[in-house]
This record gives structure tokens, C-alpha cells and sequence, in this order.
């Protein structure tokens, strides 16, 4: 055998003893909106690691779980087309009405029509109306107010034409104050409808 | 008890069904096909249906790529999951309460490769959802990883 045969040989021996005949694999990722990196636990064999840098990798399957890293290329070459395939991330808006009727404040308006802009630009494009309050009375009466404020406004969008059956509503009282007050207080800001393009 | 259904029995049905006002029930949506491209179908019921984009995605539902294949889905809580080629996902168990965002997604890749982006679930409460694949079992803390299944192990 000559030389030239017995490395490459030898370089694919060693690329079967990196990646063996697994082809299981999970690599963290940035955030492809604003690069903050997750964390995923795996659990294989009886192992557990917790992946929770830029491409820390696993490859479960091959006995116990062992540190690895993948890089950009790599997944890219692996999941290219998966990750090409990834829906555009859902954008959020959010509105304010002057003293709690249907008309938005002036600086909400541009919003409210960039909302229609990015709606155009998605396939298949659902909104969800989310209603928010501040801590002014107990929470099970601001779940009722945020959700009927959320039903309001989703009326101003199937006004405007888009369907119906493509708009849900939610309401999440004063669970996400944008601003953290004590209980009983009133807060403009806290008093908002957040919408949700996906 | 004149009735076979006990004015009790309603009382506590009443109260459950005011309990949990807006959960997703079984036959409700949990997401929707964003992008499709090449060979994808989804099993629903024991029979096999292609898929377009603008289709809507059920709990139990197989979401199945062929070669050439892709799919993205953005689910009713904001996850987003996106399958390339040749890959096999089964959407086992969703649940998501739209007020308190407490839920659970549970899903197996039985091969093929995945990316997902988390979303209100696992902000709520890490490690809610769950993807098993042959060989691990994931709990995700968000957001973005991908993952690829042999469908041996």
C-alpha cells in the first residue's frame, strides 16, 4: 500500500473516531434576532450536560455524554437547510390609547400603520392582540379589562380588512408591567396592547 | 338525586370551565406552516395529506420531510420549529394558557435535523418543553439550537 493510500486511511479512520457512525447531534446556537445564548439540558445514558455556550455541542448515543463544540461551518453544512427553512421570528408592537378609549396617542399611530407594512411582507401572516394593565385593582378583574381591551382593538384590524379567523386575542392583566410599580398604582405606560405579527 | 348528573357535578364543571377560560383545547390549532418547500405532509388521523404554507398544525400531528424537503412552523406561543430534509417530527403534546403563558410542548424528532427557536412556554417556565430523539431527551431553556436524530440511535 503506498504512502498516500495509507493516510488517507488513516484520515478517515480518524473522522470515523471523532464522529463514529452517530450522526446524533445538538449544538446551542446565537439567537438569530439578537445573538443571546440559550441553553439546552441533554440527557443520554444515564448523562445529563447542559449545553449553554456559543456551539456547545453533544452527541448523544455513544455512552456517556462528553463535552464538544461545533462551530459556525459545521452547522451551517449540517442544518442549512432546516435553519433556511425557519419562519420569520414574530415582530412586536406596541400601542397606547389616550385615556383608556379606542383612539391611539399620537405617537402610537406610526406603529399602528407600520403593523400593516410588515403584515405584507409575511406568507400566511396571524396577529395577536394582547391587552395589558397596571396593578390599579385586583388581578382578576385587570385579566377581564386586558382581555376586553385586547377584543377592542381587534376590531380596529378587521376593520381595516385583515381576517378575522387570522387574529386571536389574549389578555395578560398586570402579570408583564413594562414598568414595576407597587400594587394600586396607576401607570400610563403599564396600560398598553401589545401586537403581535407571526 | 333525581338526576344522573348531580347539580354538584355542574356546579364543579361550571367552576373548572371558568378555571381555565382560554387553554387550547385538543382540536384547536397550535401552529401554523410559515414556509414549505419540496416534499412535506403531515399524518393526521392515519392518513397522510401534503402541506402548504398558511396550513395549521394539531397536537398529535407527524409533520414528515421527504428528500429535498423543508418545512418552518411558528406555534401559538411564538416557538418556531423548522425541519430540513428526510426528518420526522411528531407533535406529541401541546398545552398553553394565552394569560399566565404556563404550558407544555413535547414533541419527538424520530430522525432528520431541526432547528427551534423557543418562545412564551419556555420563558414561563424553563425546561417545559421537551423534544425526544432515539438516542437523548432535551429540555430546553431557550432559545436557538438545532438537532439531528438517527433514526437507529
Amino acid at each position: 500500500m503506498s504512502a498516500r493510500a495509507l493516510s488517507r486511511l488513516a484520515a478517515a479512520f480518524g473522522l470515523l473516531l471523532l464522529t463514529g457512525c452517530n450522526k446524533n447531534l445538538v449544538v446551542v446556537i446565537p439567537d438569530t434576532a439578537d445573538g443571546h445564548v440559550g441553553a439546552v439540558v441533554v440527557e443520554s445514558n444515564g448523562s445529563k450536560a447542559v449545553l449553554d455556550t456559543a456551539y456547545a455541542a453533544a452527541t448523544p448515543g455513544s455512552g456517556t455524554l462528553k463535552p464538544a463544540t461545533s462551530d459556525a461551518k459545521e452547522v451551517k453544512d449540517i442544518f442549512g437547510t432546516a435553519l433556511t427553512a425557519q419562519p420569520v421570528a414574530p415582530s412586536i408592537y406596541t400601542l397606547y390609547f389616550i385615556n383608556d378609549s379606542e383612539e391611539l396617542t399620537p405617537e402610537s399611530k406610526p406603529a399602528f400603520e407600520k403593523i400593516f407594512t410588515d403584515i405584507q411582507q409575511r406568507k400566511a401572516p396571524e396577529i395577536v392582540v394582547t391587552g395589558h394593565t397596571d396593578t390599579v385593582g385586583d388581578p382578576a378583574y385587570n385579566d377581564r379589562l386586558s382581555m376586553d381591551r385586547a377584543k377592542a382593538v381587534s376590531k380596529l384590524f378587521i376593520a381595516r380588512g385583515f381576517p378575522e379567523a387570522s387574529i386571536s386575542v389574549a389578555g395578560r392583566g398586570q402579570r408583564e408591567l413594562l414598568v414595576q410599580t407597587a400594587a394600586n398604582k396607576s401607570e400610563a405606560r403599564n396600560r398598553r396592547v401589545e401586537i403581535t405579527v407571526r | 338525586m333525581r338526576g344522573i348528573i348531580s347539580k354538584n357535578t355542574l356546579y364543579g364543571l361550571a367552576l373548572l370551565c371558568a378555571l381555565m377560560p382560554y387553554t387550547a383545547r385538543a382540536a384547536d390549532p397550535i401552529g401554523q406552516v410559515k414556509t414549505a418547500d419540496g416534499p412535506v405532509t403531515v399524518e393526521r388521523g392515519g392518513a397522510s395529506q401534503p402541506v402548504a404554507v398558511g396550513d395549521h398544525v394539531f397536537q398529535s400531528d407527524v409533520v414528515v420531510t421527504a428528500a429535498g424537503g423543508s418545512v418552518g412552523i411558528t406555534f401559538i406561543d411564538n416557538s418556531m420549529m423548522s425541519l430540513g430534509p428526510d426528518s420526522r417530527l411528531v407533535l406529541d403534546n401541546f398545552k398553553f394558557d394565552t394569560t399566565t403563558h404556563e404550558g407544555e410542548f413535547d414533541s419527538s424528532l424520530q430522525k432528520g435535523t431541526l432547528a427551534v427557536k423557543s418562545g412564551q412556554i419556555v420563558k414561563q417556565t424553563p425546561e417545559a418543553m421537551k423534544i425526544k430523539t432515539p438516542a437523548a431527551l432535551l429540555g430546553v431553556r431557550g432559545t436557538e439550537f438545532v438537532v439531528r436524530a438517527d433514526e437507529k440511535k
